[in-house]
């Protein structure tokens, strides 16, 4: 309250609210021209701005939709990666095992931060891929990778 | 999880409803709005009640849709159903006064715009937006009288109905 006895303008805004205030604000209220106006104030605009509740409801397909949201398990990732991995391996090891060797020795210590690169990269791809592109992709790296060794035996003379 | 989104889901998509004038995002926060939840549902304190934490959720992700898409006009908003509109003559009255109301509300300052729509939107109390905006009570008051203020002068300049 006020030093004059009156209510002060955030317990009228309580009283408006229905919130819980002092029984003496209220029956202070209730005989008190000066604070009824003040209230009367407050009230138009609670009024006003209460048009800005609604009443319409979620669709009927909304939690349809939520729940296939949270249900949705991405490609397994790790395996996709590991498969990625170990078929660029075991290819190499098939069309040219002495080139296999190599890498595993040389070439695996000097490029072990690019295969490490490659392979957080495609455990990333995975979580975001369809299974579909992984698949297509996987076998366009097979190619790649049979061309490209096949190539180098030609250029070296393996291949007559 | 289902209980939850029975029992708050039309209340935060209320709230989406009003910042973003668009079912269709207003759905997308809602949506948003509950796998965030079920997400961190582990470290949410079960014996406390779901409905501040979900608009916790909900206010920030339409705040952040604001701030991402300041240009939206009114006139873009689309009509919101609500109770008793059967005489399209105050069907037109209404729409026009809500208007007024929503440009008047999306130009207040963002911290009483959030005590507003927490307020008369979700019809929340006092003690509720406390929780929501994690501020102190005085503080919720003061914003919530201060922001009715300039909503109600922002109203009067705009030649609103408003009394
Ligand atoms: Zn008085």
């Amino acid at each position: 309250m006020t030093e004059g006895g009156c209510l002060d303008y955030l317990t009228i805004q309580s009283v408006v609210d229905n919130e819980e205030v002092d029984q003496a604000a209220v029956e202070h209220l209730a005989k008190c021209s000066a604070c009824k106006e003040q209230e009367k104030e407050i009230r138009s605009i609670v009024i006003y701005a209460n048009q800005l509740a609604c009443e319409e409801k979620l669709p009927a397909e909304f939690y349809k939709r939520l729940s296939d949201d949270l249900t949705y398990k991405p490609f397994p990732a790790l395996l996709f990666a590991l498969l990625m991995f170990a078929t660029a391996i075991s290819s190499a090891y098939i069309i040219e095992p002495g080139y296999f060797y190599w890498w595993l020795t040389v070439g695996m210590t000097s490029t072990i931060g690019l295969f490490m690169d490659a392979f957080f990269e495609l455990l990333y791809f995975g979580f975001n891929t369809e299974p579909v592109w992984i698949i297509l992709l996987l076998a366009a790296l097979v190619l790649v990778e049979v061309i490209a060794l096949s190539g180098i035996k030609r250029l070296e003379g393996v291949v007559k | 999880m289902k209980n939850m989104v029975e029992a708050h889901g039309d209340s935060v998509y209320h709230l989406a409803l009003r910042y973003t004038g668009n079912r269709n995002i207003a759905q997308d926060i809602t949506q948003e709005t509950f796998l965030k939840a079920f997400k961190g549902i582990k470290s949410f304190d079960q014996n406390r009640p779901a409905r501040p934490w979900l608009l916790k959720i909900a206010g920030n992700l339409c705040k952040n849709y604001l701030r991402d898409n300041r240009e939206i006009p009114v006139e873009h908003i689309e009509t919101i159903e609500k109770p008793d509109q059967s005489d399209p003559e105050q069907l037109y009255i209404n729409q026009e006064s809500e208007n007024e109301l929503i440009r008047a509300v999306k130009k207040l300052p963002d911290k009483y715009r959030e005590v507003i729509m927490l307020k008369h939107v979700i019809d929340l109390n006092y003690s509720e937006i406390c929780e929501v905006l994690g501020l102190e009570l005085s503080l919720v008051k003061n914003r919530l009288y201060r922001g009715r203020l300039i909503l109600k002068d922002t109203l009067m300049n705009q030649g609103g109905i408003i009394e």
